[in-house]
């Protein structure tokens, strides 16, 4: 291969780098009215009144917003598949607010001066309510968060608002109880995770204007374009056909972005005032008032024989959706479906829990999709297992696990909140990634520990995980290559490219298979009036799904020029080769690319030559990973330093090694951040304290001393040229190898993230105590 | 965007102070960076940018470090990289990044008594004077042992250069953290200093645990334990968001007794 | 208020408030480079070299830059296009918001360092959060264009 798999940098690193205007608010009209948000300083309360007029006559605002005054219809914010698995529980303005930052009224002025100051002018009488803070004791609670009517689920997802419960599910594979009542060993462990946040740097950003065709266009900074017109065009009612959405450059999202924020506000407003709007959210407001990670209790069992046979899973879930239940179910069922199938030889596996609604920030898609929290809890669970069946963990892994060419029922029961599809594992390189990364990190060398001559000790741990390429059946990708005279190409892609490339890997396959170089291929994504349909940046698909219908057009294509080329050298296209710039008959005569097209364009047959594919997986093949970690433990103090972390994935071809590796890596140190120090914390009324980068830390350049990252040899028969997805994976195995890393080093196991210096030498303390009674 | 209603470019120190007392809610503007944390509207903000108060001067016995000097440029000072093994420079290294610290003032961190400062705890283990416009010299204790707010410009602190061996260890998650707690322990011309900041309360000395440490004929690893224990006993430390009481006892008795067995060079 | 400037190498004369930060002025006057990712000192992304060195602009207030020299990757172009080049060879480049910021880090770090070594490197470039490449290839770029520069 001649660019897929090759390096290539990114086709927009440059551009970017040098400040071009290219994310969404660089695109806003100088003019633009400022959008601000008046937020519930409250948990949970009831808008008794609202008293705007004030507000209203100050000189430069232009409009204000209360539930007064816009559409109630239902929707979910969340951008996924539709009909959505989300329950429509969201309001554009509601006379309930649900968490402290919640929406109240919005107020557009000509600049943010004005529009704070018409903030302070609004006058809202409250009746507050007790709100639910604890989701363990959410279910059945006094209040009930969603008492409202118009709210639905739109296919059978355990909906039970009056219960205060989001979603619900259970499955199961074979007896559960009855297996584990049969095992030698069984471990049961409760564990907790947090709310994370996504942190992107880029906050949410949205502008709209009426364009000369008095069309809405919004440009917004969105993982999801194609959702965001859709579901605009259903809450305000407003035909689709009148609504553009353009998504450029986007900086960061990890699933925060896989939904509407200020869209909804926006839109009204210039739709309202006919003039150009627009709204950045402030750090603040990113923190407390988008989404964040589903914070889960996770009660797991693990039941094995005494010669080291897994023979049974239970776990039970409850997941915090907070306010609003957006992914709420999905979430829920990746923590089961790509988490326990590691496992694939058990007699039996139960799953199954609720999702609850609290009056705290709600909780999205994130990165990992609650593959990250699952992994935690089964892959503690594993070490601890393991200690107790005296059997070394890396042994019982390699006997327990996934193996290539074998399935699990799971793949089958458990899909996008329905069914799934069965799936053998035509890629799994599992054992490979475990061997490997074993050497990488000279595992038995270091493990379980060993002591440092100044006093530290030093500790490694691991986990494995897999993640899922796209949904089967559900989201579709679609492509379209345009020729252009001279013989260039146009790649048009609704895929969403948030940073993670997917415009650059785009390219590289549409050049592979047209014989090209990329600087011939110019992508551009996404623009809902411009670029063909594609569900977004979600769920590891976009390689995957996206690359596959770009492969299918740019082969379409290839076929195209032949015919043409075929024509104008007066010969059978059979007997036609092509270089990728020069097409030959066996007479040996020959005719450019170049030519070919300017005779297309100009000259003779005219006609534009565009192809367009789609894509729809039948199946998601999971990339697989091990994930192994080097810690240096102070026993005094509970500090540790991450020596190092070894990766080593198998995502199938890397269609361009150096950016699956920074995703890879991304993923590892955001998982770090999870695992490590990323703290959440509310008063006890329910205001969020962790609101900003001083209070909330995130990995920084010395967090993390090295990485090694690897990529094993892969082919995935139905990827484009054999690739998987990586976007996701690398955030996985982060949590649970720091775990057991931490509980080689000290025997302290520590089941609530994050991992914090505190709680190990709290774990410590505790040990010591216990070991001197 | 903060609110200033009104800015004062002032010519002199001597205007600035007029300035300062004229007006009851005048703010002094050194790098800026707290101010514009506050949400309050500001009334009258006297910036002290272009008086003179940017430079450092090092001579024989001290080093005179004006209050508009940034953060980083006093921690890539080679006079300061010099004194204690560079301690000080340390520290301030700790401080957010490069950019931040180009901005932040000397004196706009000393002025304001932070809790979490990173600056003041390790500037105990030396003689420092403030210099105030009005008030003249002050010792650095004296000002961190006064309450309420004073209404004066500091234009300077000068550091007495001694024979010194420092540390200074700050415990936090990430590099851009505040101070869970922080430590600064040092041995001055044969005498022991320790100082413990983040307490979560502004840093002070530990000065009973001093005097005692002077009195121990021959300290030996145990000396120094017990020290980081008297000191846990004799500073008051507490519970904020941030880390618990017990947590920051463990922190400081740990860093306690390394730091002096640190510095000792024992 | 009026302040007169110099903005990458040319003079300027704008219209600012008191309160204005001179990210604010620089976005308002179209200058896109430096974006605003906190406007509270925590995230690095608005960073701007004032007389040579990094400062955030969201912290500097804008009546402050009278009479000052600001530069931003705008006008630095054919240094800032040698970090990008390096940044495209190690795949440091994602989704870009942080890029501008670590750019001009790095062209002042060339001025005061050339000679840094990773640690060095990471240290230097500690106040800029980048939240999709793990921070590994940044510092193996930023060496690339050190070495490659000196
Ligand atoms: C986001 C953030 C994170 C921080 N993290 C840390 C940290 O981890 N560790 C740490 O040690 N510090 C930290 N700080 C504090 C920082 O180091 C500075 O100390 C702080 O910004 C004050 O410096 P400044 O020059 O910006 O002061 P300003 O904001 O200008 O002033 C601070 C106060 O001092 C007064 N003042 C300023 N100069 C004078 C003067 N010459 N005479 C009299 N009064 C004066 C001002 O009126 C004001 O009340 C942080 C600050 C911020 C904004
Ligand atoms: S925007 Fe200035 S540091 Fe974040
Ligand atoms: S590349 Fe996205 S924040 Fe750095």
């Amino acid at each position: 291969m001649k660019v897929v798999n090759q390096y290539v940098p990114s086709v927009d690193g440059k551009g970017i780098m040098l400040g071009r205007p290219a994310y969404t608010d660089d695109l806003a009209a100088p003019d633009a009215l400022i959008v601000k948000v008046l937020r519930s300083p409250h948990a949970f309360a009831k808008i008794v009144a609202i008293d705007t007029q004030a507000a209203e006559a100050l000189e430069g605002v232009e409009l204000v917003l209360t539930h007064k005054n816009v559409p109630r219809k239902a929707f979910t914010r969340a951008g996924q598949g539709y009909p959505e698995p989300s329950p429509h529980d969201k309001f554009v303005l509601d006379t309930y607010v649900r968490y402290v930052g919640d929406e109240v009224a919005a107020v557009a002025a000509i600049d943010e001066k004005t529009a704070q100051k018409a903030l302070g002018l609004i006058v809202v009488q409250y009746e507050v309510l007790e709100p639910v803070l604890d989701f363990e004791s959410a279910i059945d609670h006094a209040s009930i968060i969603h008492p409202e009517e118009g709210i639905r689920e739109m296919f059978p997802t355990g909906f039970e608002p009056k219960r205060n419960i989001a979603a619900a599910y259970d499955m199961h594979v074979g007896n559960v109880e009855a297996s584990l009542a049969s095992c030698d060993v069984v471990v049961r462990e409760t564990f907790h995770t947090q709310a994370q946040a996504h942190a992107m740097m880029e906050p949410h950003t949205v502008n709209a204007r009426m364009d000369y065709q008095d069309r809405l266009l919004m440009y917004s900074s969105t993982q999801t374009p194609f959702h965001v017109r859709r579901i605009l065009s259903q809450a305000l009612d407003v035909p689709i056909s009148r609504i553009r959405v353009i998504k450029p450059r986007v900086g960061g999202g990890f699933g925060g972005k896989q939904a509407l924020h200020g869209e909804m506000l926006v839109a009204l407003t210039t739709l309202r005032t006919r003039k150009p709007a627009k709204m950045v959210f402030t750090r603040q407001e990113v923190f407390e008032s988008s989404y964040s990670r589903h914070p889960m209790r996770i009660d797991i069992a693990l039941g094995a024989m005494k010669d080291g046979t897994l023979k049974a899973i239970d776990c039970r879930i409850l997941s915090d959706t907070g306010a609003y239940g957006e992914h709420a179910l999905t979430v829920f069922m990746v923590a089961g479906s790509k988490v326990l199938p590691l496992y694939n030889k058990v007699d039996a596996v139960r799953f199954g829990g609720q999702v609850v609604y609290t009056n705290k920030t709600p909780a999205g898609a994130y990165r990992g999709y609650g593959a990250i929290q699952g992994n935690f809890a089964l892959e503690s669970a594993v070490d601890m297992l393991c200690e107790r069946l005296e059997i070394d963990p890396i042994v019982f892994r390699r006997k327990n696990m996934i193996a290539e060419g074998e399935s699990s029922p799971i793949f089958e029961i458990m899909g996008e909140g329905t069914e799934g599809t069965a799936m053998s594992m035509e890629t799994c390189k599992l054992d490979t990634c475990v061997s490997r990364g074993l050497t990488l990190i000279d595992w038995h060398k270091k493990y379980p520990r060993q002591t440092l001559p100044d006093g530290r000790i030093k500790s490694v741990g691991m986990a494995i995980a897999m993640q899922g390429s796209g949904i089967p059946y559900i989201d579709m990708g679609a492509a379209t290559i345009k020729l252009n005279d001279d013989g260039f190409y146009n790649l048009m892609v609704g895929a969403t490219d948030i940073g993670q490339g997917s415009d650059t890997i785009l390219t590289q396959i549409a050049a592979e298979v047209l014989m090209t170089t990329v600087d011939r291929v110019i992508v551009y994504s996404s623009d809902s009036d411009l670029t063909p349909f594609d569900a977004g940046a979600y769920a590891s698909s976009t390689t995957y799904v996206s690359g596959n219908a770009v492969l299918a057009a740019a082969e379409k294509m290839k076929g195209m020029l032949l015919d043409e080329a075929a024509r104008a050298l007066g010969c059978d296209r059979e007997l036609v080769r092509f270089d990728g710039a020069t097409f030959t008959a066996d007479s040996g005569e020959n005719i450019s690319l170049s030519k070919l097209s300017n005779r297309l364009y100009y000259n003779e047959d005219q006609q534009q030559l565009t192809a367009t594919a789609s894509y729809v997986g039948t199946k998601s093949p999971p990339p697989f990973m091990a994930g192994l970690i080097e810690i240096d433990l102070d026993p005094e103090t509970g500090e540790i330093d991450i020596v190092d972390y070894v990766s080593v994935v198998d995502c199938g071809t890397a269609i361009n090694p150096k950016l699956a590796i920074g995703q890879i890596e991304g993923g590892i140190v955001q998982g770090l951040g999870m695992a490590h120090f990323e703290a959440v914390k509310y008063t006890a009324q329910g205001r969020l304290i962790s609101n900003d980068f001083l209070s909330y830390k995130i990995p920084t350049q010395r967090s993390v001393k090295n990485l090694q990252t690897e990529i094993v040899h892969s082919y995935e028969p139905s990827g484009p040229f054999g690739a998987k997805s990586v976007g996701e994976i690398g955030i996985d195995t982060p949590p649970a190898a720091l775990a057991n890393a931490v509980y080689n080093a000290t025997g302290v196991r520590i089941t609530s993230l994050p991992i914090t210096a505190e709680k190990i030498m709290a774990g410590i303390a505790a040990k010591k105590g216990e070991q001197s009674l | 965007m903060i609110h200033i209603e009104q800015y004062h470019k002032v010519d002199s120190l001597e205007e600035a102070y007029r300035l300062l007392q004229k007006y009851e809610t005048a703010v002094l503007l050194g790098g800026g960076a707290w101010i514009r944390t506050g949400s309050k509207p500001l009334e009258h903000v006297i910036d002290l940018k272009g008086l003179g108060l940017d430079t450092i001067i090092e001579t024989k016995d001290s080093l005179s470090i004006g209050a508009m000097v940034s953060l980083r440029a006093m921690e890539t000072h080679a006079g300061i990289r010099q004194l204690g093994g560079g301690f000080l420079s340390e520290a301030l290294s700790q401080i957010l990044g490069v950019a931040f610290r180009n901005t932040a003032t000397v004196g706009g961190s000393i002025m304001g008594k932070f809790s979490f400062s990173d600056l003041l705890t390790p500037l105990l283990m030396l003689d420092v004077t403030l210099q105030f416009y009005d008030a003249g010299p002050m010792r650095l204790t004296t000002f961190l042992a006064q309450r309420g707010r004073l209404k004066d410009i500091l234009q300077a602190i000068t550091i007495e250069k001694k024979a010194c061996r420092a540390m200074f260890k700050k415990v936090a998650n990430t590099a851009l953290d505040f101070s869970i707690v922080n430590v600064a322990v040092a041995i001055v011309e044969g005498r022991y200093r320790i100082a413990v900041g983040a307490r979560p309360g502004t840093a002070i000395l530990a000065e009973s645990v001093m005097a005692w440490l002077d009195t121990v004929e021959s300290p030996t690893e145990a000396t120094w334990k017990e020290a980081g224990e008297k000191v846990v006993e004799t500073i008051k430390l507490g519970t904020n968001q941030r880390a618990h009481e017990s947590y920051r006892q463990q922190l400081v008795k740990t860093y306690v007794a390394r730091g002096l067995k640190e510095v000792s060079g024992s | 208020m009026k302040i007169k400037f110099m903005l990458n190498d040319r003079s300027q004369t704008w219209h600012t408030e008191p309160g204005e930060s001179l990210l604010d002025l620089l976005r308002r006057h179209h200058v896109v480079s430096v974006k605003k990712g906190c406007d509270g000192s925590t995230c690095g992304v608005c960073t701007v070299l004032m007389n040579q060195k990094p400062v955030l602009a969201c912290t500097v207030l804008a009546v402050r830059c009278a009479g000052e020299h600001i530069h931003t990757v705008e006008g630095l172009a054919d240094e800032v296009e040698k970090i990008s080049e390096a940044f495209g060879i190690e795949g440091a480049d994602q989704c870009g918001f942080c890029n501008p910021g670590i750019a001009l880090a790095l062209y002042a770090l060339k001025a005061e360092h050339p000679e840094a070594d990773a640690a060095e490197i990471k240290q230097y470039l500690e106040g800029h959060l980048c939240r999709c490449s793990g921070y590994q290839s940044q510092v193996k770029a930023a060496l690339r264009y050190l070495g490659e520069a000196s």
